[in-house]
């Protein structure tokens, strides 16, 4: 197994104001450190996926 | 986490948070919010009970391809704890698995599956059962 060592100089940290009008699904609004994230998002509409048949208009089951 | 910072805000304003969300004022380890949704529009609302099962639907088992994690990670910070300012947050809305965090964190590992289903009367609109 491979070792990844990761060095940060961190400084000082300051921001004034932050103003987020919608944040979607799996985000990450983060003011700090941070070594790693994965972030996952499934979305099936029925127009993104489309019908088999057995759900009317949508639907996978 | 080698060291923790030491976290300061002023405000911090949420009007809405959506399911499996989180806000961490500090240091974590590590944030892992999951959301399953099965979201199902009807045009005539009947819903028996059990009608649906998120066992039947594949978004929520389908598998994801990640980077590879096996590998160990370090990190190291090279000061002596400096601290986190923020002066005001001002959030109107946070969906599913949104982490808000103002502090450091080794790892976040947020995720959502959202099905939606809709069943209407009559003909499916064009596109529908078509697969791209």
């Amino acid at each position: 197994m491979e070792n990844l060592e990761l060095a940060v100089t961190s400084g000082e940290l300051s921001i004034g104001s932050v103003s987020i009008l919608a944040m979607s699904v799996s985000s990450v609004l983060l003011v700090g450190d941070l070594v790693r994230t994965h972030l996952v998002s499934v979305f099936e509409s029925p127009l993104e996926a489309p019908s088999n048949g057995q759900d009317g208009v949508s639907g996978d089951g | 986490m080698d060291d923790a910072r030491k976290s300061v805000v002023g405000e911090l304003s949420v009007l809405s948070l959506d399911n499996s969300s989180a806000i961490e004022i500090g240091d974590s380890e590590r944030l892992a919010p999951v959301s399953r949704v099965l979201a199902v529009q009807r045009q005539e609302a009947v819903f028996p009970f059990g009608e649906f099962a998120m066992r039947n639907y594949a978004a929520y088992t389908r598998p994801v391809s990640l980077p590879d994690l096996a590998e160990r990670l370090v990190m190291k910070r090279v000061s002596p704890k400096p601290p986190v300012h923020v002066g005001s947050i001002r959030i109107v809305a946070a969906s599913s698995s949104v982490i808000i965090q103002v502090g450091s964190s080794c790892e976040l590992a947020a995720e959502s599956r959202i099905k939606h289903i809709r069943h209407l009367f009559g003909e499916p609109p064009a596109g529908a059962g078509k697969e791209k």
